[in-house]
């Protein structure tokens, strides 16, 4: 006899059954996501985790200005099922081949650009151009957390509450990350608070932080140094006694150290503070090959640099110490 | 900055009172220039002016089999006297190619030197790109090998170039009658007894040297421009070989000298695109001052004919 | 590198076999059929020698080949009886006028000077003794006023003077002339005539590709007929008959009879 209990027992299990299989006909490949930079991929695989498969194009130590695609790209891009890509020409010689696949129809999104705009810094003397180095601000750089957990979504409605459960805990962790920063790098004297890197990827960092920028090339790695810059930066280091200086691991040292030299010749001792990752991050599968891990790492080096005690394995333990 | 503030700028650094960068710079890459005028002159007499293009463009492929090799072994890729160590045995195989292919496969030189020239430089492109995708991720450094760093010239840098600038003036004033030998008739210099194909090789040999040394001062599509103009500028004003050496070797270090502090009053000024331009400037105004003197020599000529 | 010094031998008397040029079975192919074929030639001492034929004889290609300027496809080329390398400083060359650039930036005594270079060894500069005797040998070709003359600024005839005094400066046994009298004025050809003809009366020998059949048996002592092989070879007067150069020249002689009629034998 089929009492209430079996009926509802009975009713559990069809339901149970049928929910398992229908999630079992449900549990789709994964997408195809291919990504330009690691700063990039990175979110992409933290928001999208096993619904995704994350495609990166450039590896650390790859500069992204001077990246040009190949073949092979070209193929993994056009056997995409999204594409992100950072967008306001950091990819300078990527854009043909991106407007190109963007116009076969392909899901391609520039991260940057569909953040709001009052995130992003204008480049002066170039009107409408902004500078693209926009992950250097984890405050600027959640809102590409949100970019792509929104994509995501549009293109892959049932994972919605997988992205937007990740996206959240990517955006707390990103805010643990920068109370970390403000903390630490407002104990640096403020007369210390000069940033002098290889090229002018820190802007963003420098608005968020009070600090001021100074690279070596400008905003692109594409121009050459100039000399007049040179002799400008040994001035600003002499004049503001500025202790250290920062390379970048996509760029080559000489620069950096050629600046020293001039300091040096007018007496003033600069050291290298350490290498900070500008356009690439650490070595993958490392905790710095992760944004927070970049982010944190280059926090973590200038505060040392310019004299603050801060933590040598980071906010959370996890930087692997250099000696 | 008002115009009076370029002008007292230029002044200063003209005159060697800029900063310690800019005197490193301008030092070095005047005795580049120098070095880059002597050499030019006997590759522009040779006829083989270009080859100084396709050695320069041969380094890319070395620069980048270096790199390989050199992460391969484990060691530091972005080594510097690796990468010129293979940016030299590279511009030599070119240079060898190239006397073979117009020897033996009998291709006129202007062919064999284009041919090696793509070939060549194809071939360093694929490996750039490659380069770029490996997980070592130095590629950063190696195209600057193309533009040149100037700016970033160190004191090092500055005393190779001037011991490299010495050895080859001191090559060419030992090897002067041998070389202008080669130049002007290397048939009857070949029944003499003396061994052309060595010694073109000895010359090429001398602007492979150049080459490599100035890849790093002003990058490989400028040493070439620093080799061929101020020779062809001498050219236009004298008939003397050692004169024209001499004048080619002031001019290409003035021209880097001027370039330099150009590059260096200025912001956003590229020092090796400024040298450059002014070599240029100096090379049509010594055209003008050729074709000038020629027509006053001949005037005078038929003056003084006319009064005999 | 530096030669060895190449012992002076006297030829006085000599026998066949230190001939100072001879070739024996000299051909030179470059692929599109033989230029120069199986020839087997000697010249005597003390004798100016006229290599003559039409044009594409492969003349030039003799004496370049025979100087390893070319590389010869069979046979070999002797010196006193001796290999080429051997006996280098003893030969004096003069290169066609065209084949090199005469806008080139060196003066007359520059180039005259260039005859010494085989005297010197590696790296050792040009002494002021060279220059000297360069300038000496300026003079013999009546080219003493135009020592620092730039080469651009020379007549042909000019030019020719200044080559044959740069062979000269080599103080050679033996020459060799590619064309000497290719467009050069009268007064240029005496004199160079007359420079040739001391060098023979000292015993010397010069080789001479020419080119104007009507002043062969007036300037030279033996000739060489040729097309791509030995026509004929001995005394000037007795091999240029006009059978023989009928058998050089084909049917292109328009003048046996006639002009230089009393130049040629039946």
């Amino acid at each position: 006899m089929l009492t209430k209990r079996m009926v509802a027992g009975l009713a559990a299990a069809i339901l149970g059954l049928g929910l398992s299989f229908g999630a079992a006909a449900q549990s789709p490949q994964p997408l195809n996501v291919v990504t330009t930079t690691g700063m990039i991929a990175d979110l992409a695989r933290t928001v999208g985790a096993e619904r995704v498969r994350v495609t990166q194009l450039m590896s650390e130590g790859v500069d992204p200005h001077l990246y040009k695609a190949t073949r092979s790209d070209i193929a993994s891009m056009l056997g995409a099922d999204i594409v992100f890509y950072n967008g306001l020409l950091l990819e300078g010689k990527l854009s043909d081949a991106l407007v190109r696949i963007a116009t076969s129809g392909k899901p391609v999104f520039a991260v940057t650009e569909l953040m709001d705009e009052s995130a992003l810094l204008p480049l002066d003397g170039a009107d409408g151009h902004f500078d693209p180095h926009v992950w250097m601000d984890p405050r600027a750089w959640s809102k590409a957390v949100e970019v792509v957990r929104d994509k995501l979504t549009q293109r892959d409605p049932s994972g919605a509450s997988l992205y937007r459960a990740n996206a959240a805990k990517l955006h707390s962790d990103i805010e643990a990350l920068d109370a970390y920063a403000e903390r630490v790098l407002t104990s640096v004297p403020p007369d210390r608070r000069v940033l002098v890197t290889a090229h002018d990827a820190f802007n963003y960092f420098g608005r968020r932080y009070g600090f001021d920028v100074l690279g070596i090339q400008g905003v692109s790695t594409e121009s050459e140094a100039g000399l007049r810059q040179m002799e400008n930066l040994v001035g600003v280091l002499v004049d503001r006694k500025i202790p250290a200086v920062f390379v970048e691991s996509t760029i080559s040292e000489r620069s950096v150290r050629a600046l020293i030299a001039g300091a040096k010749a007018k007496g003033r001792d600069v050291t290298i503070g350490g290498e900070l990752y500008s356009d690439a991050m650490g070595k993958p599968g490392s905790y710095e090959g992760t944004y927070v891990g970049m982010i944190d790492h280059n926090v973590t080096t200038i505060a040392r640099a310019l004299g603050v005690d801060a933590p040598s394995k980071g906010f959370n333990g996890r930087l692997a110490r250099k000696d | 900055m008002s115009d009076a503030d370029w002008l007292e700028t230029f002044l200063r650094v003209v005159t060697l009172r800029g900063g310690y960068n800019t005197i490193v710079v301008m030092i070095g890459v005047s005795l580049l220039g120098v070095a880059a005028g002597a050499i030019g002159v006997f590759a522009l007499l040779r006829k083989r002016a270009m080859m100084s293009d396709v050695l320069s463009h041969a380094t890319l492929p070395g620069i980048g089999l270096a790199f390989l090799v050199a992460a391969a072994l484990g060691a530091n890729g972005r080594s510097l006297p690796v990468l010129l160590a293979g940016a030299t045995i590279a511009a030599i195989v070119a240079a060898l190619t190239v006397q073979w292919l117009s020897r033996s496969a009998r291709l006129p030189e202007d062919a064999a030197m284009g041919a090696v020239l793509s070939v060549f430089f194809g071939l360093g492109a694929v490996l750039l790109s490659y380069i770029q995708t490996l997980r070592t991720g130095a590629e950063g450094g190696l195209s600057h090998f193309i533009l040149g760093q100037t700016a970033a010239m160190s004191e090092q840098d500055a005393f190779l170039i001037g011991a490299v600038a010495a050895g080859v003036i001191l090559a060419i004033a030992l090897l002067g009658k041998e070389f202008r030998i080669v130049c002007f008739d290397p048939e009857f210099g070949a029944v003499q007894g003396w061994p052309i194909a060595r010694i073109d090789l000895m010359l090429m040999a001398l602007v492979v040297i150049v080459a490599v040394i100035g890849l790093q001062a002003v990058g490989m599509l400028l040493i070439v421009a620093l080799m061929i103009v101020p020779a062809a500028a001498a050219r236009q004003l004298t008939h003397n070989l050692w004169v024209m050496v001499a004048l080619s070797a002031l001019m290409g270090g003035v021209s880097a000298w001027i370039g330099a502090a150009l590059s260096a009053t200025f912001p956003r000024a590229p020092a090796g695109g400024l040298i450059v331009l002014v070599a240029g400037g100096v090379f049509i105004v010594s055209l003008l001052v050729g074709a000038w003197r020629e027509k006053w020599r001949r005037a005078s000529a038929r003056s003084h004919g006319a009064a005999a | 590198m530096l030669w060895r010094v190449a012992e002076r031998k006297d030829h006085v008397g000599a026998q066949t076999a230190s001939a100072p040029f001879s070739t024996r079975a000299l051909s030179v192919d470059y692929g599109n059929g033989p230029v120069v074929r199986g020839v087997d030639f000697e010249a005597p001492h003390s004798s100016l020698v006229a290599i003559v034929g039409p044009n594409g004889a492969g003349k030039s290609t003799l004496i370049k080949a025979s100087l390893g300027l070319q590389r010869s496809s069979a046979g070999e080329a002797r010196f006193w009886g001796r290999p080429l390398r051997e006996m280098r400083k003893r030969i004096g060359y003069v290169p066609q006028r065209g084949s090199v650039d005469w806008e080139f930036p060196v003066s007359v005594t520059d180039v005259v000077t260039m005859g010494r270079y085989g005297m010197l060894g590696w790296l050792r500069p040009v002494t002021a003794a060279h220059r000297r005797a360069a300038l000496d040998y300026l003079d013999q070709v009546g080219m003493a006023d135009f020592a620092d003359r730039q080469i651009s600024r020379l007549s042909g005839g000019q030019q020719q003077r200044v080559f044959v005094a740069r062979a000269l400066a080599q103080e050679a046994d033996l020459y060799f002339l590619d064309e000497p009298f290719a467009g050069v004025d009268a007064a240029t050809e005496k004199t160079l005539v007359d420079v040739l003809r001391r060098l023979r009366d000292q015993g010397k020998t010069a080789v001479i590709v020419h080119h104007d059949l009507a002043t062969v048996i007036d300037y030279f002592d033996h000739v060489l007929l040729l097309n791509g092989e030995v026509i004929a070879s001995g005394a000037a007067k007795d091999a240029m008959t006009v059978e023989n150069l009928q058998r050089a020249y084909g049917g292109r002689l328009a003048f046996l009879e006639g002009a230089s009629g009393a130049a040629f034998r039946r």
